[in-house]
């Protein structure tokens, strides 16, 4: 097989592994905070991915096996560019100014509408009926 | 090292410069959120992310396919690099997506 779709497809992989890290395991997702408290650093699942990649590499340098070098490369590949990405994108939301957050239309609340309830009693069956709001049902007296 | 050949290195520059553009979109669709809805960084077809994700994708395949075809060997590494990166991140958006993330 190509060596180039040898690493293309490992990266395919690390992507699925970096989605399966996000989805599964909430404590790699940042919901925790960011690693080392360092707001711009990508959260730990990011890190875990990058890991597995180089520990596949270096396992590939170790055991001198070309095939496994080219998987760790190709997850490499991905991993290391997504930290940077990550990076950049938390680094992002951190130079957001407040006033161009307010500025974008958001959907307002709709104002509270006090309805009043008219409730008839029926003088036969004793029946107390309630109204609805427009309807003009008043209480006989 | 023996790690950092010369095609690696080009590999990781071009997977380096893919994800520099995808985060340089990132931030500039945080700071201008005015442009969510706006091209380049609309809703495709279902599955498939934002648009500015796909397109990037279709930019790196352009090196890569030119360089396969023309036998340019470092436009084909850059050009693999940055498809090392961006079609594994469309994979990501979209396994995220099925399995009910963002």
């Amino acid at each position: 097989m190509d060596e180039d779709i040898v690493k293309i497809g490992s990266g395919v992989g690390s992507g699925i592994l970096d989605a399966i890290l996000q989805m599964k395991i909430p404590e790699l997702t940042g919901q925790y905070g960011p690693l080392l408290g360092i707001e711009p650093l990508p959260p730990l699942s990011y890190w875990v991915n990058f890991g597995a990649s180089l520990a596949v590499l270096g396992a590939g340098e170790v055991m001198r096996k070309p095939i496994v070098k080219t998987v760790g490369k190709g997850m490499a590949l991905y991993s290391l560019p997504k930290l940077v990405q990550v990076a950049m994108s938390r680094a992002g939301s951190m130079l957001t100014p407040p006033a161009r957050v307010a500025a974008v239309p958001q959907a307002q609340p709709q104002p509270y509408r006090v309805v009043y309830q008219q409730t008839q009693t029926s003088a036969s069956t004793g029946v107390a009926s309630v109204g609805l709001a427009g309807q003009s049902r008043y209480r006989r007296v | 090292m023996a790690i950092f050949d010369a095609d690696f290195k080009d590999d990781l520059a071009g997977a380096l410069l893919a994800g520099v553009i995808d985060g340089g979109l990132d931030v500039v669709q945080k700071i201008f959120p005015a442009l969510v809805g706006k091209f380049p960084f609309t809703p495709t077809i279902d599955p498939l992310p934002q648009a500015d994700k796909v397109i990037l994708l279709s930019a790196s395949a352009a090196p890569y396919l030119y360089g396969k075809y023309k036998r340019a060997p470092t436009t084909l590494k850059l050009g693999e690099g940055m498809l090392s990166y961006s079609l594994p991140m469309v994979v990501n958006k979209i396994a995220l997506k099925q399995m009910g993330g963002t």
